[in-house]
């Protein structure tokens, strides 16, 4: 199984400053990828570099096997975008929309669309421009996925969704990346959603990738600890470099362990060796996001 | 799928309600453009009025156009990241081909077939409308390109209006630069020809396309605005520099220009003969120095034939006693009255035509030299040397056509067409409206230093061999249909052709002369332009003012001599027998006393009844002793002739009396009485005689607004039941307002109603500052007593009255004003 999305060294920068930074990434066919971030992190300017909507300063990147300065019409055929930002024919209903984008898709499903329609329970005769944000998301999504795309890119598609449109658009994803092989590359801040959907999860900052790797390892490695510390114990200054983000309120001391393993209890006694009880708790993809967002961020300091 | 279909269509759905929109205005402009062409231009205000809605209409439809393209192409914009269309399976070179189409198609064909049905419509040449497509093509793209230029670089109307206004206010400020710096070379001694002007307006609008169209393509192929920018900015710079500097001239010079040899051969020198004058230069500015400009007339020899020179620029230099002053002058040129200069030109391109000159005031003169008005007082009697260099331009007189001077006659030469509207007859003359049509592309423009042929128009009558040159005119213009740099200029002109002035009346203009006449057109081309110097050792500054020749006026003596000298041939011919008369007519025009003793009468009575018709249609010359010989010579067989003349000439109604013929011009009399105010008064006598009820209306309307009130009034006040009170009143509250003749003569009428405000005015208004025409004088004294039943003079008069104004009643049986 190959990489739907590889970039190598890809950068962009805009005044001098990096937006993207030597960005090295893979998403492999298949997979529902996270690309989770700050604002400001770079994760639309990578998307955008992706599909060709502006020129890289350096390096290159591949979309489905093609150069993404080479995208073209045969490949948009295959890649559903759907970003928070992008413009909408507003003049158009959604029977217009449809009517428009079909045409441009051979593999363009009729009934399927039918079935986004109802599920979306989108009106027919509202020009797009007078819908809600919601409304108009639904609309994108539905010319997004109506001819069964090979890759799926959402940027922030979670804006303006209502709770009960953001789960049956998640299970409708997740449906259909199993069923048809979708590969989907969803970058979002909503990360309580994308820990359902998403199998692999990469981690940019100030335009770096700080991690890649698949949701259930990033997972297993990272731990939640928190202890009592007995009278007159001391934090030491120098801890370990895989400890996130260490917090000391009176006696309770906490951190996050970002190299779970058989030897972190070791390591956690050497330290602490008057703590008798060691009690890791596993976190959930939005902790670990918090805590490597805070981590990056106190290390800028 | 088709991808350009579909996005056409996409468009067209989008844009309807514009392009509806937009298909009114470009059929409403050609409309007017139309209404323009054929609009008569003596209604000048209809004139005004379409002007003014046909130029808000094309503003409109440039509006439209601005606001049309970047609509077209912000719905696919190519700058930006959040486009809808970036992210889908659309190819850039699908959106550039189907904006292309919508473009061509809408904002190009459209517009262009309006265009040729207006120009088909106008009678231009289908091959020379054929010739002009890719031209007119053109226009539309150097239009249209430079929008696209703006709307490829933008996303949205907001940045769209701003690029374009930085665009326009960049082209204007380099425009006022070009400007400043072809108006430089047009002052230089070597100005630039028009043929590399019109070259470097065509190069500038070529790199103009060429850059927009490599913006456009290099925009829709790699979306790189940055890029685009720096050549939006390399082409305004080339596109300035072409448009003002450029070296190359594409155009070949202009056709039949003389040689520089021969040019070299014409002198000048000044006209010995006609004295220099004085005149003040105009100062805008109080604080100026007043100065004195020097003129003169030029003589140029060496001409080629029918051709004159204009001088249109004066370096001079006068020196006297080690005093020099130079000076600069600049002529305006306005060569279809020039040739009061040399007639000589025009006289000969028209033999054998006789050129009747009546146009005096025409005769132009050349600034020579302009000075301090200090200077000038002190040298003004001191000979000094004077030298100019003069720069010159010479045209030559072409007639191309004489067309009958009928309406819808028409000459078309080449892409031109005359073509004659109307004729309008007047008295000693005619007004003809002309429309003049060219239709000019860039092939067949003349790029002539001055803008190409003029026309002048002559009325001539080829019979007699003469031909008037025209007084005046005024014209509108205006140029019809086309994107900016317009093809076919429409101008409708008023020619006016009169024989007043031209000093005999053996030249003038009446029916007869009109009859077989025709209108010459005749060219005035440029043949080039050259510099001869001028010198004069002894020059003087002349004296202020300038007096043109005048017709002196003849005495008595002089008259009987000329009229000693006129004799009418034996079986004369009818154009002998006119010449007779007019001569006669001539020779008294300065008589001021002319009474029934007066020789004219039996010298023109000698032409005999069978020469009626030209005595009286000849006599608004002389009136006094024509209606005298025709009264001498009428019979009672000429009653025909007589009343078919009546309603033109309604002295002759004296005649209607004396032959008893009113029953015959009864209707004549009584038609041609309404609306009228100076009727002969035995007109008046003769409808009042018919004691018809019908004609009181039209007597009492002339009573009221005619001339001769009291004569009128003696004439109707005695008609069974006309009922005149209240008629009187408001003649005399008219009159009263009115000058000398109106209340002079309508004084003795209200006095005889028993007006007593007549009265009061007699003795208040008219020693007070009214004054009483002579003619009434003696009426008024007359009336003022016979109403009164007092004697004396005006001021026992006027005593008497101020004395017992307030006692005073009008007693009707006595028509008399008695005192209580």
């Amino acid at each position: 199984m190959g990489n739907v999305i590889q970039t190598n060294g890809l950068m962009k920068t805009y005044r001098g400053k990096p937006a993207v930074d030597h960005l090295d990434l893979e998403v492999p066919e298949g997979s529902i990828y996270a690309y989770l971030g700050p604002n400001g992190a770079g994760k639309t300017t990578t998307i955008k570099l992706l599909m060709n909507i502006v020129f890289p300063t350096s390096g290159n990147s591949e979309v489905l096997g093609i150069p993404s300065s080479k995208i073209g019409p045969e490949q948009f055929q295959q890649i559903g975008y759907v970003s928070e930002n992008q413009k909408i024919p507003g003049w158009m209903t959604v029977p217009q929309l449809i009517n428009y984008c079909k045409p441009m898709y051979p593999t363009w499903d009729d009934g399927f669309c039918k079935r986004l329609l109802a599920q979306f329970d989108l009106p027919n005769d509202v020009k797009l421009k007078s819908m809600s944000r919601g409304m108009k998301v639904k609309a994108m999504l539905l010319s997004s996925l109506a001819y069964r795309p090979k890759l799926l890119v959402l940027d922030e598609p979670f804006s303006g969704l209502d709770p009960l449109v953001r789960d049956e658009f998640i299970r409708g994803v997740l449906e259909l990346t199993e069923t048809e092989g979708w590969t989907v590359f969803i970058s979002s801040h909503d990360i309580d959603e994308v820990e359902r959907l998403a199998d692999w999860v990469g981690f940019i900052d100030k335009g770096s990738l700080q991690l890649s790797e698949k949701r259930e390892t990033l997972q297993n490695r990272f731990r939640q600890v928190e202890v009592i510390l007995p009278e007159g114990a001391e934090v030491p200054k120098q801890l370990p470099k895989e400890w996130l983000v260490p917090e000391q309120a009176g006696h309770a001391f906490r951190f996050v362990e970002s190299r779970f393993g058989n030897r972190s209890g070791e390591l956690f006694q050497s330290i602490f060796p008057s703590i008798g009880s060691y009690d890791p708790q596993p976190l959930s993809l939005r902790e670990i996001y918090l805590a490597l967002a805070r981590h990056y961020k106190g290390a800028a300091r | 799928m088709n991808m350009i279909k579909h996005l056409f269509r996409k468009d067209a759905r989008r844009l309807r309600l514009f392009l509806i929109f937009w298909l009114s205005i470009v059929t409403l402009v050609t409309i007017l453009g139309g209404f323009k062409a054929t609009t008569d231009a003596s209604d000048f205000a209809r004139q005004q009025v379409i002007q003014m809605v046909y130029g808000l209409a094309f503003l409109c439809r440039f509006i439209m156009l601005a606001l049309l393209v970047p609509f077209l192409l912000h719905s696919e914009p190519l700058t930006g990241t959040t486009a809808f269309w970036l992210t889908r399976p659309i190819r850039r070179i699908d959106v550039l081909k189907s904006k292309l189409t919508f473009i061509a198609f809408f904002m190009v064909a459209l517009p262009l077939m309006t265009d040729l049905a207006l120009y088909m419509a106008s009678g231009v040449p289908f091959p020379l409308m054929l010739a002009a497509i890719p031209e007119l093509l053109f226009q539309y793209l150097i239009m249209i390109l430079p929008l696209m230029v703006a709307a490829v670089l933008t996303r949205n109307f907001g940045f769209y209006a701003l690029v374009l206004a930085i665009y326009m206010v960049a082209s204007l400020v380099l425009s006022v630069v070009a400007f400043s710096a072809r108006m430089m070379s047009q002052f230089a001694d070597n100005p630039d020809p028009t043929t590399l002007l019109d070259s470097r307006a065509l190069l500038s609008n070529l790199a103009t396309a060429l850059f927009c169209t490599l913006i456009i393509v290099l925009q829709y192929r790699t979306r790189r605005a940055t890029r685009s920018y720096v050549l939006l900015g390399i082409q305004i710079v080339v596109v300035f520099w072409l448009g003002t500097y450029s070296p190359w001239s594409i155009f070949p010079d202009p056709e039949n220009i003389m040689a520089p040899a021969d040019l070299e051969q014409i002198a000048a020198v000044i006209d010995p003969n006609d004295n220099l004058y004085v005149s003040d230069t105009f100062n805008k500015r109080s604080s100026e120095q007043l100065r004195k400009d020097i003129n003169g007339t030029l003589l140029f020899s060496g001409l080629p034939e029918h051709s004159y020179a204009k001088p249109t620029k004066l370096v001079s230099k006068f020196e006297v006693d080690g005093f020099s002053t130079t000076s600069y002058q600049h002529e305006n040129s306005y060569r279809q009255n020039d040739f009061g200069n040399n007639p000589d030109a025009l006289v000969s391109a028209i033999a054998p035509l006789e050129l009747i000159r009546n146009d005096r005031h025409m005769i132009s003169t050349t600034t020579l030299l302009e000075i301090d008005a200090g200077e000038y007082r002190k040298y003004r009697d001191e000979p000094g040397h004077f030298s100019s260099d003069v720069l010159f331009d010479i045209y030559r007189y072409r007639p191309i056509a004489s067309i009958p001077l009928k309406s819808g006659e028409r000459h078309r030469e080449g892409g031109s067409t005359f073509t004659i509207n109307s004729v309008q007859h007047q008295t000693g003359g005619c007004i003809v409206r002309l429309k003049e049509q060219h239709f000019t592309t860039m092939g067949t423009k003349q790029r002539t230093p001055d803008g190409g042929n003029e026309y002048l128009y002559l009325l001539v009558n080829p019979d007699l061999k003469k031909a008037f040159q025209q007084k005046g005119d005024y014209n509108i213009s205006f140029n019809i249909g086309g994107s900016g740099n317009e093809m076919l200029s429409s101008e409708h002109k008023n020619l006016q052709f009169s024989s007043d002035g031209a000093n005999t009346y053996l030249n003038a203009i009446d029916e007869e002369w009109l009859e077989n006449a025709e209108l010459m057109i005749v060219q005035v081309r440029w043949l080039g332009r050259s510099k001869t110097a001028v010198e004069s050792d002894r020059f003087t500054f002349g004296e202020s003012g300038y007096s043109f020749s005048s017709v002196t006026g003849k005495d008595e003596g002089t008259v009987l001599e000329t009229l000693a000298e006129l004799t009418l041939p034996m079986n004369p011919t009818r154009s002998e027998v006119k010449e007779y008369i007019l001569k006669i007519h001539e020779a008294s025009a300065s008589l001021d006393d002319k009474n029934p003793d007066d020789p004219q009468i039996d010298m023109l009575a000698i032409v005999g009844r069978e020469h009626l018709d030209i005595l009286i249609n000849t006599s608004h010359y002389n009136l006094y002793h024509s209606r005298h010989a025709i009264e001498k010579i009428v019979k009672q067989e000429d009653k025909e002739l007589i009343l078919a003349n009546l309603e033109k000439h309604d002295f002759l109604c004296d005649l209607v009396f004396e032959f008893g013929w009113e029953e015959d011009a009864r209707d004549i009399l009584i038609l041609n009485m309404a609306g009228k105010e100076n009727l002969d008064p035995a007109w008046i006598t003769a409808v009042a005689k018919f004691e018809d009820p019908s004609t009181y209306p039209a007597l009492i309307d002339y009573f009221i607004d005619g001339s001769e009130q009291d004569e009128t009034y003696n004439a109707i006040k005695n008609l069974p039941n006309i009922g005149l009170d209240e008629a009187v009143s408001r003649a005399w509250e008219k009159a009263r307002r009115g000058n000398s003749h109106d209340y002079g003569s309508m004084i003795p009428v209200a006095l005889d109603n028993g007006i007593i405000d007549a009265l009061d005015f007699y003795a208040e208004a008219i020693p007070n500052g009214k004054d009483l025409c002579e003619h009434y004088e003696d009426k008024v004294h007359e009336a003022v007593c016979k109403h009164t039943g007092q004697t004396g003079s005006d001021k026992e008069l006027r005593a008497w009255y101020l004395t017992n104004k307030d006692r005073l009643r009008f007693d009707t049986e006595t028509k008399l004003f008695v005192v209580e």
